[in-house]
């Protein structure tokens, strides 16, 4: 085999370029991470004819001059020069939007970067009734011209024989200053004028202004959103259940199988309460991003996205944030995890740090299991009026109460984080176009990908740090024998009554000390742990929990240990600390460092603190 | 005139981008003096405004459209 060619796509963004990239590397590809930025750098492969092509996909771009960050890395990528430089660029055009998809082409020619001009989606220009002369293009720009689609597989054998035809070319990019928009606007008229000519008039097509009449209705429009906001978390709830339920059911009996088989000892007890738990936490969380990431994948792809986020616009800003806001916070709800993987979507920097940094003060569905034990130790099972369930309205108070935390930090946090937003907002809207199957399940997988690879490292090591401060003491240390550790002897139980003095104000006892202690990666661990804490065998029985707790008392000043201060600031203290080592994971993913991740366990936790001291102290 | 005060549909010709950020960009999606544009609708609560302008349609703000003066075009 030959040496390598590098090659690069660039283009706009909306212009097809990730389909066309997908369409050339298969699933031969790989993300890069890129810290503090919303864009991704995708790189892959492809072989043909004996010669193995590198592709870079570049993240969609207007225009070279750069003005945020992220269009600082896609304008570096095309404007490097050296070793690392790609030999020869695609630019992939929207063939329904020459005007608008040529500038930056124009652009990229002027400074010298080696180019083969693709337009994209050229059957659909034919079908609009739009005639592009090619071969006239070619002549006129100098560049070879090939009409692609790259979603109905159209044009990419050609374009594969084109790249392996074109000689890599030395880079002589030219350092000089670029033309002013207005002269590229006059040759692309120029252009627009002599290879192409209109059977009729059709400007926008007449199917999205149709549909985009209701989509931004003042009132249907709000109704669809909604409406597919709450189809789309019923689903990402209820359908995402049953595989997580598989996965849970496969853990167990796998864990019984080894727990059979293994010899007992440490291998054994690492495995069955170290790893397994670890990769299933890992596992559990995957059903969840792939349902969520199928419906954000529609959503974006099909274009309804930017008119959602035109809708809430307005509203977001109230506490100082954009449109793009809405999607992550709603699906916080269900899990902090892939609502924060989909802050991707915001282009200002600023905006999307805020929303990462509230939405896990979004009571996500792993808050439930603990938030069912607490309200059913302090609240009857009775209807208050006859109607409302006691137990579901502080349900429902404490869903509210987390939304409106998020929704108050965000508002401190503008204040606080007061960069000069000098960028005026400008979204482009496309047309209205059908997903299609193939986009959507690339981005599933991806997002999948990157979650386990990336946040699963941590997630399982931190389990394992876990069980061993959990099963192993002060007395494993010493060489002499010592009947087997109990959690209570454990430094996980040591560290209970450590921390005593510090909970203490809050109502809490060491035990509850070893339940917060263990359930710091995992909330949802609360309710085993205390099952374990009080000796009960059966952990799925609620019930039993329910009343050994109701009727624990403390053994000094006969009070019961749950009563009603302890309790509810049990409940604000689960409601608002940041208990969830795979958010951790994530953040520092995302953010490219320890630093946010850090700042918002820190914060989360004196506001769970001081919260649940309020509520201690009060009641 | 500027563009948060113009009719929806009515079609009107560029004169000045006053904020120079807002022109840069603009410019980059072919908008800039002499051409032609108009409101083709707004988001529910007036804001933000879509712009159409050469077959390319454009989400902004009211607050950065008060930068754009316009003239209006007579109706066809």
């Amino acid at each position: 085999m030959s040496k390598s060619k590098r090659i690069a796509l660039a283009g706009n963004p909306n212009g097809g370029k990730s389909s066309l990239f997908n369409a050339l590397t298969g699933l031969n590809q790989k993300t890069g991470n890129l810290p503090g930025v919303t864009v991704e750098k995708k790189s892959g492969s492809y072989t043909y004819e004996n010669e193995k092509v590198d592709v870079t996909d570049v993240p969609g771009l207007y225009s070279l001059i750069a003005r945020s960050p992220d269009e600082l890395i896609s304008s570096n990528l095309i404007l490097q020069t050296g070793p690392e430089a790609p030999e020869l660029f695609v630019y992939v055009a929207d063939a329904t939007q020459l005007r608008k998809s040529l500038f930056l082409f124009l652009q990229m020619k002027a400074a010298g970067c080696p180019l083969i001009l693709t337009l994209n989606m050229s059957d659909l220009a034919l079908e609009r009734g739009i005639r592009i002369d090619t071969l006239k293009m070619e002549e006129f720009l100098g560049i070879p011209v090939l009409p692609v689609s790259a979603l109905k597989r159209k044009g990419i054998q050609e374009l594969k024989a084109l790249i392996h035809e074109t000689e890599p070319e030395t880079q002589t990019k030219a350092d000089q200053q670029l033309p002013e928009p207005e002269q590229i606007f006059e040759q692309i008229d120029q252009v627009m004028v002599e290879c192409i000519s209109w059977d009729q008039k059709l400007a926008f097509t007449s199917r999205s202004e149709k549909f985009d009449k209701w989509a931004m209705h003042p009132f249907i429009g709000y109704a669809l959103f909604f409406a597919f906001l709450f189809l789309m978390f019923q689903a990402v709830f209820s359908l995402a259940e049953f595989p997580m339920t598989w996965i849970e059911t496969a853990f167990i009996s796998l864990g019984e199988t080894l727990q059979s088989s293994l010899p007992e000892g440490p291998v054994r007890s690492l495995t069955i309460h170290g790893i397994l738990p670890g990769l299933s936490g890992v596992l559990m969380f995957l059903p969840q991003i792939a349902f969520l990431f199928f419906f954000l994948a529609i959503l974006e792809d099909s274009g309804y996205m930017v008119r959602a986020t035109l809708l809430m616009d307005r509203v977001m800003r109230r506490v100082g944030l954009n449109g793009r806001s809405v999607i992550p916070l709603i699906s916080g709800f269900a899990c902090a995890i892939p609502a924060i993987m989909s802050t991707r979507t915001i282009g200002n920097p600023r905006d999307r740090l805020i929303t990462m940094l509230i939405t896990p003060l979004i009571s996500c569905s792993a808050r439930l299991p603990v938030f069912i034990l607490l309200v059913s130790l302090l609240l009857p099972d009775e209807k208050w009026l006859g109607i409302f369930n006691y137990q579901g309205l502080a349900l429902t108070a404490l869903y509210l109460l987390g939304f409106l935390s998020a929704f108050g930090t965000a508002l401190v946090l503008n204040k606080g984080i007061k960069v000069k937003n000098v960028n005026p907002f400008l979204m482009e809207i496309p047309e209205y176009r059908f997903p299609h199957w193939r986009q959507v399940g690339m981005q599933i997988y991806e997002k999948c990908k990157s979650f386990v690879s990336e946040a699963g490292k941590i997630i399982l090591g931190i389990s394992i740090i876990l069980w061993a401060l959990s099963s192993y003491g002060p007395a494993d240390l010493s060489s002499a024998p010592h009947e087997e550790t109990t959690l209570e002897e454990s430094f996980a139980g040591k560290a209970g009554k450590f921390i005593e003095p510090v909970i203490a104000p809050l109502g809490y006892d060491w035990k509850i000390g070893i339940a917060i202690i263990s359930s710091f990666a995992a909330r949802e661990v609360f309710v085993g742990s205390m099952a374990t804490i009080y000796h009960i065998e059966d952990e799925e029985d609620m019930k039993r929990i329910k009343d050994r707790l109701s009727q624990e008392v403390n053994p000094e000043t006969g009070e019961k240990v749950f009563g009603t201060g302890t309790l509810v600031s049990l409940l604000l203290f689960y409601l608002f600390a940041l208990q969830c080592v795979s958010t951790l994971a994530v953040m520092r993913k995302e953010t490219g460092g320890w630093k946010w991740p850090m700042i918002q366990f820190a914060f989360m936790g004196i506001l769970a603190y001081c919260s649940a001291l309020l509520a201690n102290q009060l009641l | 005139m500027n563009l948060a005060e113009l009719e929806i549909g009515r079609m009107a010709k560029i004169l000045e981008v006053k904020q120079a950020d807002l022109a840069n960009k603009l410019k980059e999606f072919g908008i800039f003096k002499g051409v032609q544009v108009r409101i083709l609708r707004a988001a529910p609560s007036g804001c933000p405004l879509v712009l159409e302008s050469g077959g390319m349609q454009l989400g902004l703000r009211k607050e950065d459209a008060v930068f754009v003066n316009i003239a209006k075009l007579e109706q066809v």
